[in-house]
């Protein structure tokens, strides 16, 4: 266990920490922002905040907001969106949405039927009532395929590059 | 508890279809005999199940984060609590990741083109039958 008096820093990885200075002010946390980490953040403009809890550590994504002006100024950053999904209780993601109205969802969502069949499933599963195979019955599985598939597709390859068949 | 996760792959809704479209796929190719056309469209339908079933082969040795390959499945734009998948050309493998039992399961394969009405009657089905009263629960 790490000694309590040493840095307990929860941003190890790809994105670079830096240290946070957080101060009271009556009843609000102001944060002092260094310029190497607010990047574009600007004070004159509004911004928005969301709490990504991790089971009692938090924390805050910041990100700029959308300023009303007339339609001929909008920039492109008006048509930008961070999504924040959470996907399990120690996971977000979190993702840049170019022209929310031209991304397609379709391509994101479950088709329906897919996840009538999920739920179907995962309810067997929670019910202990369908059967798992562990990794050995999957490379048994997909080996066979490769046995079984050796011959018919290089025969299949050799039929496309002669050039007597039609 | 080890800390790596471990694979288990449902037998009758991810392996089984796993083996039944790969074979289907090759009696495809067997059958396209002479034309060309045929035996070209087949050969391509094998070979995006090929890199599919690689796809699922290499994600079940990530034993450090398999989640981190995953894609979130939604349902109405919310994910599905545990429900993820990977999508290779047009096929999907859905998985369910229990993160407290470091558990990743495979539970359900299909292609873009499926009936999945017919899937999930099959589905239903099967569910009926293993909750039947001659069944007892948690039967094969």
């Amino acid at each position: 266990m790490r000694d309590r008096k040493t840095d307990h820093s929860t941003i190890i990885g790809d994105v670079v920490g830096e240290p946070v200075t957080l101060n009271r002010k009556g009843n609000a946390l102001t944060v002092s922002l260094r310029k190497s980490l607010r990047g574009k953040l600007s004070a004159d403009r509004r911004g928005y905040g969301a709490n990504l809890d991790f089971g009692g550590v938090s924390c805050v994504l910041v990100a700029p907001g959308h300023i009303a002006k007339a339609e001929e100024e909008t920039s492109e950053e008006d048509t930008v969106h961070i999504r924040v999904l959470r996907i399990s209780a120690r996971k977000y993601i979190v993702e840049l949405e170019e022209n929310d109205d031209e991304f397609d969802m379709t391509e994101r969502s479950t088709d329906n039927n897919i996840s009538k069949v999920l739920h179907a499933i995962d309810e067997k599963r929670r019910e202990g009532s369908l059967d798992f195979a562990d990794r050995d019955v999957l490379e048994d599985a997909l080996s066979r395929l490769d046995d079984e598939g050796e011959g018919i597709v290089s025969e299949a390859r050799k039929r496309l590059h002669e050039p007597s068949v039609k | 508890m080890s800390s790596e996760w471990s694979f288990r792959f449902a037998e009758k809704t991810f392996l089984q279809v796993l083996e039944e479209r790969g074979r289907s796929l090759l009696q495809q190719l067997q059958g396209a005999a002479d034309n060309i056309s045929d035996t070209e469209m087949a050969v391509g339908a094998w070979e995006a199940f090929d890199a599919f079933k690689e796809r699922i082969l290499k994600h079940s040795g990530n034993k450090t984060d398999p989640g981190a390959e995953l894609e979130p499945a939604l349902e109405s734009g919310q994910p599905m609590p545990g429900c993820f998948y990977f999508k290779v050309g047009g096929w999907r493998a859905y998985y369910h990741l229990d993160e407290s039992e470091l558990v990743c399961s495979g539970i359900y394969i299909c292609h873009d083109d499926d009936d999945q009405e017919e899937a999930l009657s099959i589905v239903l089905e099967d569910a009926r039958k293993t909750m039947s009263p001659d069944k007892p629960r948690g039967a094969g």
